[in-house]
C-alpha cells in the first residue's frame, strides 16, 4: 500500500530521491536574464532538453545560444512552480566554436567597458632597470625573451614569476603574480605577461575575465606577448602594448645595444659640432666687433696721416717754389709802396689827427679853438681851429 | 664593472639629453659649453662601457 503524500512531501521526497551532483553536455538555447540576478537557459541535445537555473553571482562564464557547454549541478523540483531543473554551479565551454563565441562576448563586454582604450596606454620607460617577468619558467617563450633581451640589451634585471600559462591554477597564478608585483617593493619598470602559441582552450587563462581585469588594474605598465603573430588574446588588448611573440615583447620592452650605441655617437657628435659651431660664431662676433672699432678709429686716423703727409710737404714746396715767393714779395713791395700813406703825401696831400694821433676825416670833429696836427710830405705843424666867421668879421674889417 | 661602481644608466642618459638639450640654445655661455661637452663625453664614455660590461641577470622571485 502506497502511502498517501502531499504535495510538498512528494516534492520533498523526489527531492532527496534525485540529490546528487550531475555534469551534463548539452547546448545552451532560449538563454536569459531575469532581473538582472536569475539566469535561465535550456540545455539540449538531438531528443532532449532540460531547464537550468543560476544566479548572475554563481556564474560569471558570459553564455550565449548555440554554446557548447558542460554543466555541473543538481537536479531539483521547485516547490512554488513544480518545475524541473537543474540548479547550475559551473559551466565550462566545450569546443573551440563555444570558446570561440565565449571569447568575441567578453571582448566585447570588456570593450564596452573601456578596458581597451587607446588613451589609457601608458608610455613604457624607455631605459628599464627591472622587467617582472610573468611566464612559465621552462617555457619556450620564457626562453626566447630572454635569449633576445641579451642580444639587445645589458645591465636589466628580470624578476621572474613562475606561474602555470595554462589549466586550472593558470588563472589564479597570473592574476596573482599581477598583485605580487603590484603590491611587492620590486620597482619593476615594466611587467612582461609572455607565453606561446595555442588553441583557444590553451590561451583560455589569457582571454579570462579575471586575468584581463588583473592587466587592466596594474599601476606598473604592462607588456603581453602570446603566442604567434596571428594569435591575439584579451590580455593583449588590454596591456600598455601588445607584442606579437614573446621574442617581440623583449624588442619592445628594451632598445637594441647598436642602435643605442650609434644614438649617443650622434649626440656627442651633434654637441661637438653645436659647440664648434658656436665658437665660429663667437669668432666672427669677436673680428666684426674689431672691424667695427677699427673702421670708426681708422677715419680719424686717416685725416691725421694726410694732415701730417701735407705738413711734410710745406718745406718741399717753400724750397721748390722759393723763386716764384721772392718774385711776388718783390711785386708786393712795390704795391706797398704804391698804397703807402706816405708816398701820396710827397704829391701834395696831406692828413689832420687830432693831438691823440687819430685821422680826422670832418671839420665836425673839430671844436673851434683845439688843437690839431696836419701832416705834410715832409714835416709837421701844429694847428688850430678858428671861428670861420669871426674870421670872415675880421676879414670884413679888415677891407 | 663592481656594483658600487654602477651608474644609474636611465639618469646618466637623461643628463645626456640635458646636455644635447642644452646646446639646442641660440646663445650658450663657451667656458660653460666646454664643460657641458666633456660631460656628455663621459656620460657616453660610462654608458658604452656598461653596456659592454654588464649582463643581464635573472631573478626568481617567491610568492
Amino acid at each position: 500500500m502506497l502511502p498517501i503524500l502531499s504535495v510538498s512531501e512528494f516534492i520533498e521526497q523526489i527531492n532527496g530521491i534525485i540529490a546528487g551532483e550531475f555534469i551534463i553536455e548539452g547546448e545552451i538555447s532560449q538563454y536569459k536574464i531575469s532581473q538582472g540576478k536569475w539566469i535561465f537557459f535550456d540545455l539540449k541535445d538531438d531528443k532532449a532538453v532540460v531547464n537550468c537555473f543560476a544566479t548572475v553571482f554563481s556564474l560569471t562564464q558570459l553564455l550565449e545560444d548555440g554554446m557548447k557547454v558542460r554543466v555541473l549541478g543538481y537536479p531539483k523540483v521547485h516547490d512554488k512552480s513544480g518545475r524541473f531543473s537543474v540548479t547550475v554551479q559551473k559551466v565550462e565551454l566545450v569546443g573551440e566554436g563555444s570558446l570561440k563565441k565565449a571569447y568575441l562576448l567578453l571582448k566585447k563586454k570588456l570593450e564596452e567597458e573601456g578596458l581597451f582604450a587607446i588613451d589609457r596606454k601608458r608610455v613604457l620607460t624607455y631605459l628599464p632597470a627591472k622587467i617582472g617577468v610573468i611566464a612559465s619558467r621552462d617555457s619556450a617563450a620564457f626562453g626566447d625573451f630572454v635569449k633576445i633581451l641579451n642580444n639587445r640589451w645589458s645591465g636589466v634585471e628580470i624578476n621572474l614569476l613562475n606561474v602555470a600559462v595554462q589549466g586550472e591554477q593558470a588563472i589564479k597564478e597570473i592574476t596573482e603574480a599581477f598583485n605580487f608585483f603590484n603590491t611587492q617593493e620590486t620597482e619593476c619598470d615594466v611587467l612582461v605577461l609572455i607565453r606561446g602559441g595555442g588553441s583557444l582552450e590553451d590561451l583560455a587563462a589569457f582571454n579570462s575575465e579575471a586575468v584581463a581585469r588583473a592587466v587592466y588594474g596594474s599601476k606598473i605598465p604592462v607588456v603581453c606577448g602570446v603566442g604567434h603573430e596571428r594569435d591575439e588574446s584579451l590580455a593583449d588588448f588590454v596591456a600598455d602594448r601588445r607584442a606579437s611573440t614573446p621574442s617581440n615583447a623583449a624588442e619592445i620592452v628594451v632598445p637594441d645595444r647598436r642602435d643605442f650605441i650609434s644614438e649617443l655617437d650622434f649626440s656627442l657628435e651633434h654637441i661637438f659640432s653645436s659647440m664648434q659651431n658656436k665658437i665660429l660664431k663667437q669668432r666672427r662676433l669677436i673680428e666684426q666687433s674689431f672691424y667695427t672699432i677699427s673702421s670708426v678709429l681708422e677715419a680719424p686716423l686717416q685725416k691725421c696721416r694726410t694732415l701730417m703727409e701735407n705738413f711734410k710737404r710745406v718745406p718741399v714746396l717753400l724750397q721748390n717754389n722759393l723763386s716764384v715767393y721772392q718774385a711776388f714779395v718783390l711785386s708786393a713791395q712795390r704795391l706797398f709802396k704804391n698804397v703807402d700813406p706816405k708816398q701820396v703825401l710827397k704829391r701834395g696831400y696831406s692828413i689832420a689827427r687830432d693831438l691823440n694821433g687819430l685821422i680826422i676825416r670832418s671839420s665836425k670833429q673839430l671844436d673851434v679853438g683845439s688843437e690839431f696836427v696836419v701832416e705834410f710830405g715832409e714835416g709837421n705843424i701844429l694847428a688850430e681851429k678858428i671861428d670861420s666867421k669871426n674870421r670872415s668879421k675880421k676879414q670884413t674889417k679888415l677891407f | 664593472m663592481t656594483a658600487d661602481k654602477k651608474i644609474n644608466f636611465s639618469k646618466s642618459y637623461q643628463e645626456l639629453q640635458k646636455i644635447v638639450i642644452w646646446f639646442e640654445k641660440e646663445e650658450v655661455d663657451l667656458e660653460e659649453g666646454i664643460e657641458k661637452f666633456e660631460e656628455g663625453t663621459k656620460i657616453v664614455k660610462e654608458l658604452k662601457e656598461y653596456l659592454e660590461k654588464m649582463e643581464n641577470k635573472i631573478k626568481e622571485l617567491k610568492k
